[in-house]
């Protein structure tokens, strides 16, 4: 009684119930980021093989529920996903770096070495008015303020930017973890002769994560198993993710490794290291800045006169030392002696004045630093008339005028007084005292009292010649900042970092955009669409009623049949 | 072209946030009034209004430092003025005093007088201005004149110093005080010639009370050169101060085309962007609140 058999209604019935689960997942999860839509494969059942007449089917039978997924596209999507996140990463720490370095404020870099050459232009004017002394001592400090907050400021924004590369790398290591498990997991369905769909989206979804920190690329092996790879180094494989480390460099940025090799990632952590190598080429300008307005306001402080007249005495504030292993600090020439500004060779100005009678004397002392130690330098001021000067075994030079005598560096006859900076390289009557932008401030003497600013070119309070000499610094080029002035150097800071912040954002805007359009490509191949599993829905309850009614119609002729027995 | 759920939704927020970012910056534009408010609104503006900035910073430093030194050319002037007309008193004095006619009484009279014109020619000479000594080259603090008493001879001295202040205005661009030491100081000065005119006066000696005249002169003559040179600086310092204010509006015109935002402009943009904005969420939420959910309900 083949006709009667009722395993094809059972089959139908079946099918629809598998179709109308999936249907049911399908919209569940239409929400869901990365699900990929499944689908269930229908094919009929084969006829049985003796038949009258023809063959007819036996069902219907579900082969098998599968992803719709279109593998380029994800591909696509994951290496848009890496340079997106690369992209975003770089924008938003420059921004930062932005904010940090561009302050458009009265408070910011810009004007504030543009209110410390303004205040030496009014110290110029009204060098004899204790007001404008505390003023200019005041900018000046201001200034040396700033350049220190601002230094700070990217040395702390360069370890931050290594804390989030630290938990990013963090995270990848959990990332590829756990892709080894949904690996493992995928092979044992797979032996089990199951389609792990599910499974499949997870993996897709982790790697894509990863793409996104750290612009990994992956492939699937012959087993079914994932190779997960960056920058060119593998970083998982056969289920196996190899040791991912991260280490600070000497100059505070983040170093990545595999295994020990160094790896150079895309993703968020590539931005975040491009940010930090933006950084620290602004720190290297800063520091040039810095360095360079310290050496050339030194230089021209150093070859002035005081408010109270020419010294009576005076010491060098930059210790040199015993480079050469000598014993003695004395005898190491200047430009090697571990002083941070070294100097070149000089013809140093010594005016000294006998007080009684206000006669000056000028005597030229040439220098060379390339062979000459301090002990030379004493023993040459030494035998300035007027002038004792002596070197001691600290690398402090001491100079003391005899009783009644004063002495100065002053250029009174114009010209320049101390062209290779030797009074500036051992921070003698220095303006400013440290070696960088990190660490400069006011000198000692200038910041306890104003009355030390060497404003003057000769002894009278009303002698504002030598402020001038600092005023007209600002637009002077200078050598140490590679024949830009000082505020032209700050001037290209603030366009260097506005440009890379501009780039860095137009890049993540255009590529956010690509993302966006091949993750619309993706959807349209594996997103839920709710009107097409509704129409699914309504043909799978068709065919479930439909098989319902023919189990129905089967029944109702057995039962006919069983009457006729009875 | 399938259209899931997720895209639907997705593509109309997605462009709504580009509409977003673009209002937000132009807002920024707009309550701000500035164009570039971070660099990298425009990197090479905004290092150009850093510049400027800078310069304008320094032609206020300039017109400041101008002031000041007009005002000290001022004090210089009305002090120099005052020393001319006593001067010219002084001469009166020794014209009268020569004459024949007088008696020794009488020329007694005219040297207190000579004298009281001394103390006050003493006392312009060490015009302060702000507690800065006008007359004494770069050593302003210090009183620059005085008499002393050597040998029971009245002997004026000078205390000042012989450079004479030289003031930055502009980059590049000093000015020197004019004023220095020569009306008053040394032979020839003032406080000598009336000196020598009262001392005369009192040893009633008509010859040295001529050769006093004649002292006068001279310093007269100084007293002149100076006021004529204090008269040029000001006329020099008054031209600087016109370039200063031109240099100013140049500069400020420069920034203004660099910074400031076209606010006409950077409104109607505004309005365009907030019309966009609102017709997007129209659209959205319209695309969003039909579905077949509705319609299968009644199959």
């Amino acid at each position: 009684m083949t006709g009667l058999n009722p395993s094809i209604g059972l089959s139908a019935l079946a099918a629809a119930q598998r179709g109308l689960e999936v249907v049911g997942h399908n919209m569940a999860n239409a929400a869901t980021p990365g699900y990929a839509r499944q689908r269930v494969e229908l094919a009929e059942a084969r006829p049985e093989s003796r038949q009258v007449g023809g063959q007819v089917g036996t069902g219907v039978r579900v082969l098998s529920v599968r992803r719709v997924v279109d593998r380029f596209a994800v591909e696509r999507l994951r290496d848009a996903t890496a340079s997106a996140g690369y992209d975003a990463a770089l924008a938003s720490r420059l921004g930062e770096l932005e904010r940090l370095v561009a302050d458009p404020s009265e408070a910011g870099l810009t004007a504030s070495a543009g209110r410390f050459f303004a205040a030496a232009a009014e110290l110029a004017a009204r060098p004899d008015d204790s007001s404008t002394r505390l003023v200019f001592a005041a900018e000046a400090d201001l200034l040396t303020e700033r350049l220190r907050a601002v230094a700070g400021g990217l040395d702390g924004f360069v370890a931050d930017v290594h804390a989030e590369v630290e938990a990013g790398v963090e995270e990848v290591r959990g990332l590829l973890e756990r892709v080894a498990a949904v690996d493992a997991a995928i092979k044992e369905a797979r032996v089990a002769g199951q389609q792990p769909n599910d499974l499949l989206d997870e993996r897709d979804r982790l790697v894509s994560d990863l793409a996104e920190r750290i612009g990994a690329q992956a492939s699937e092996q012959t087993d079914g198993s994932l190779t997960v790879t960056a920058g060119g180094k593998l970083l998982l494989s056969s289920g196996r993710a190899r040791p991912l480390g991260v280490e600070q460099a000497a100059d505070g940025s983040s170093r990545i490794a595999v295994a020990g090799e160094p790896l150079s990632p895309g993703g968020r952590l590539g931005g975040l290291s491009a940010a930090q190598e933006e950084a620290g080429g602004l720190r290297a300008d800063l520091d040039e800045f810095a360095r360079g307005l310290m050496l050339a306001a030194n230089g021209v402080h150093a070859t002035g006169v005081p408010l109270g007249g020419p010294y009576t005495s005076l010491q060098s504030t930059v210790p040199v030392q015993d480079v050469n292993g000598s014993g003695s600090p004395l005898d190491d020439p200047l430009v090697a002696a571990g002083l941070p500004f070294p100097p070149g060779a000089s013809e140093i100005v010594v005016n000294v004045t006998d007080f009684a009678t206000g006669s000056i004397t000028t005597t030229r002392v040439g220098f060379d630093p390339s062979r000459q130690g301090l002990g030379d330098l004493a023993a040459a001021l030494d035998g300035v008339a007027g002038l004792r000067a002596s070197a001691g075994a600290d690398g402090i030079l001491r100079l003391d005028a005899d009783p009644g005598m004063g002495f100065d560096f002053a250029p009174r006859a114009g010209g320049s007084a101390d062209a290779g900076g030797v009074l500036a390289g051992l921070g003698v009557g220095a303006l400013f005292a440290g070696t960088g932008a990190a660490d400069v401030r006011v000198a000692d003497a200038v910041a306890a009292d104003p009355s030390a600013l060497a404003a003057g070119l000769s002894a009278g309070a009303g002698d504002g010649r030598n402020a001038a000499r600092l005023a007209e610094l600002q637009g002077q080029p200078l050598e140490a900042l590679q024949g830009r002035s000082p505020q032209e150097s700050v001037a290209r800071m603030l366009g260097r970092v506005g440009a890379a912040a501009r780039r860095a954002r137009a890049l993540s805007e255009g590529s956010e955009l690509a993302r966006g359009s091949l993750e619309r490509a993706r959807e349209e191949v594996s997103g839920v669409s709710v009107e097409e599993e509704v129409g699914a829905m309504i043909q799978y309850q068709r065919s479930f009623q439909a098989a319902a009614r023919y189990l129905q119609v089967l029944h109702d002729l057995a039962g006919e049949l069983m009457q006729m027995v009875g | 072209m399938r259209v899931s759920e997720q895209v639907r939704v997705g593509s109309g927020l997605s462009d709504l946030r580009n509409v977003e970012r673009s209002l937000a910056r132009l807002e920024e534009q707009v309550s701000t009034g500035q164009r570039i408010v971070r660099p990298s609104d425009d990197p090479g503006g905004a290092a150009r209004v850093a510049r400027l900035e800078t310069m304008l910073r320094r032609v206020d430093t300039a017109e400041r430092v101008a002031a000041g030194v007009r005002s000290d050319l001022e004090a210089e002037d009305a002090a120099l003025q005052q020393l001319s007309s006593l001067l010219a008193r002084a001469r009166e004095l020794g014209v009268q005093g020569a004459s024949e006619a007088l008696s020794a009484t009488d020329r007694a009279a005219l040297a207190s007088e000579v004298d009281s014109l001394l103390g006050q020619a003493l006392d312009l000479g060490n015009t302060r201005v702000d507690g800065r000594y006008l007359f004494a080259g770069t050593t302003t603090e210090t009183k620059p004149f005085a008499l002393e008493d050597v040998g029971g001879v009245t002997t004026p001295t000078y205390q000042g110093s012989d450079v004479s202040r030289e003031v930055l205005l502009g980059p590049g661009q000093s000015i020197e005080h004019a004023a220095g030491p020569e009306p008053f100081a040394g032979g020839g000065g003032a406080l000598d010639a009336l000196v020598a005119l009262r001392d005369a006066l009192r040893a009633d000696d008509t010859a040295a009370v001529g050769a006093g005249v004649e002292a006068l002169d001279t310093a007269l003559d100084r007293t002149t050169l100076a006021l004529g040179t204090v008269g040029a600086r000001m006329s020099e310092l008054d031209a600087a101060a016109d370039g200063f204010a031109s240099e100013k509006v140049r500069i400020q015109g420069l920034l203004g085309e660099l910074r400031d935002v076209d606010l006409s402009e950077a409104i109607v943009d505004l309005k365009a962007q907030q019309t966009a904005y609102e017709r997007g969420l129209q659209v959205v939420a319209g695309v969003l609140k039909v579905s077949i959910l509705d319609f299968v309900g009644r199959l």
